[in-house]
């Protein structure tokens, strides 16, 4: 069995034997697996880049290693939270990149925040975070990506949405919850 | 001779065989993409009444709808998944809007759902599991000027706090699974309010959207739109 390609540049025929198939195929399986691991190893890049990047933790001089958020002073393990529980609720709603920023609060702390952090003509409603006890440690962990999946409303004039890249959850002891989800330049990395 | 082979190998049919790789990742890439981006509607819109919407309210059943597989039986708003919904939206682009539904994904994980969109970012508000395939009256109504409330069959569910006006309402499917299947059902008893007036009817057939081939949509009458997706309508 032979195969010929036709080399437009040059105008010549390069013949493949069936040897040469077998090695194409081959090379194909090769470089599908090379690009498997090449995504693996990008995407854990990212993560740990961006985790580096996290702010508003305390942080020692050292790294505790890849991948993960070194807490120092904060009561609340946020990167176990944000690098565990959070991270696999991101990922069930859609391609994670990284995390783009983590906060420790409490319930109370939270739910004041929730309530006025778009002023006083935004909305706003009473936190469900209000019927927890006050003193409950939480993290509220961001992440970069793309996400879809969400409810949305219908543009008027039938135009395409501009992608979700940005997701906060609410990451507790016992459950992780959305917190927004919205283009990366209009939900801003910020906490209580 | 063997040596002669892995020369003409190098030279001439490696950068073929590296263009046929190429292409083939291309491809690849290219469909795994198009896989995760479906999005579409059949709705309708009232549009004509004015522009100080204040209230939305529809007569419609939970659907028992066909859902592809893959989304969570746990886990609310992941794909693929498909909305009833409705909503009050404040600006033309819709990144502004107060929103009420149901959620439909895998093997009848049926959900109810509040929320509002404000500057493009979308806050989940509220759900409740185990909602059934009843017939239910949702409602969004703003009072008192600010407050937004959020009821099913009158029962309260959240009230929003937001001194602002809609532009239009609209109701309908909203869908992330291009093979689900959702049966025709309809939306019944279409209402709205203006600046917090008096219910009524909607009446102008004044808008709609229906994203072929997969979505299906039409009036039966001015308070009254029908829906389906991979399915006659």
């Amino acid at each position: 069995m032979e195969l010929c390609l036709r080399v437009a540049c040059r105008g010549e025929f390069i013949v493949l034997s069936k040897r040469s198939v077998s090695f194409a195929l081959s090379l194909l399986t090769v470089g599908a697996a090379s690009l498997g691991i090449l995504l693996v190893t990008q995407s854990a890049h990212h993560s740990s880049n961006l985790i580096a990047d996290t702010t508003s933790v305390v942080r020692s001089p050292g790294s505790t290693g890849e991948g993960a958020v070194d807490i120092v002073a904060a009561p609340l393990d946020v990167s176990g939270r944000c690098n565990d529980a959070g991270l696999a609720r991101a990922r069930s709603h859609g391609r994670v990149d990284g995390v783009a920023g983590a906060f420790a609060t409490t319930a109370s702390e939270f739910a004041v925040w929730q309530e006025t952090r778009h002023g006083p003509t935004g909305p706003r409603s009473i936190s469900p975070w209000r019927s927890r006890p006050g003193g409950e440690p939480i993290a509220l962990c961001y992440y970069d990506g793309l996400f879809e999946g969400f409810p949305r409303a219908p543009r008027l004039d039938g135009a395409p949405h501009q992608p979700y890249e940005r997701i906060a959850i609410v990451v507790s002891s016992d459950a992780t919850t959305i917190d927004a989800v919205g283009p990366r330049d209009r939900l801003e990395v910020r906490g209580p | 001779m063997g040596r002669v082979r892995a020369d003409r190998i190098w030279r001439k049919e490696l950068p073929a065989l590296s263009f046929v790789l190429g292409a083939v990742m291309v491809v690849l890439s290219v469909t795994a993409d198009a896989s995760h981006s479906f999005h579409k509607y059949s709705v309708a819109y009232e549009t004509s009444a004015g522009t100080a919407y204040t209230a939305v309210q529809v007569v419609r059943s939970d659907g028992s709808f066909s859902i592809s597989s893959g989304s969570s039986c746990t886990t609310h708003f992941t794909t693929p998944v498909v909305y009833q919904t409705q909503w009050v939206v404040m600006t033309s682009d819709a990144q502004n809007w107060v929103e009420i539904g149901t959620g439909h994904q895998c093997d009848g994980f049926r959900y109810w759902f509040w929320g509002t969109g404000q500057g493009g970012v979308w806050y989940p508000l509220g759900t409740a599991d185990n909602v059934g395939t009843n017939t239910h009256t949702f409602t969004i109504r703003r009072e008192a000027g600010k407050d937004w409330v959020y009821r099913v069959d009158g029962v309260h569910k959240m009230t929003l706090v937001w001194q602002i006006t809609g532009l239009f309402d609209s109701v309908g499917l909203e869908s992330y699974d291009g093979h689900a299947v959702a049966g025709s059902h309809t939306y019944r008893q279409l209402s709205r309010q203006i600046n917090e007036g008096a219910w009524e009817l909607w009446a102008g057939f004044d808008n709609k959207r229906v994203d072929g081939p997969e979505m299906c949509g039409g009036w039966n009458s001015a308070s009254e739109w029908r829906a389906a997706e991979n399915s006659s309508c």
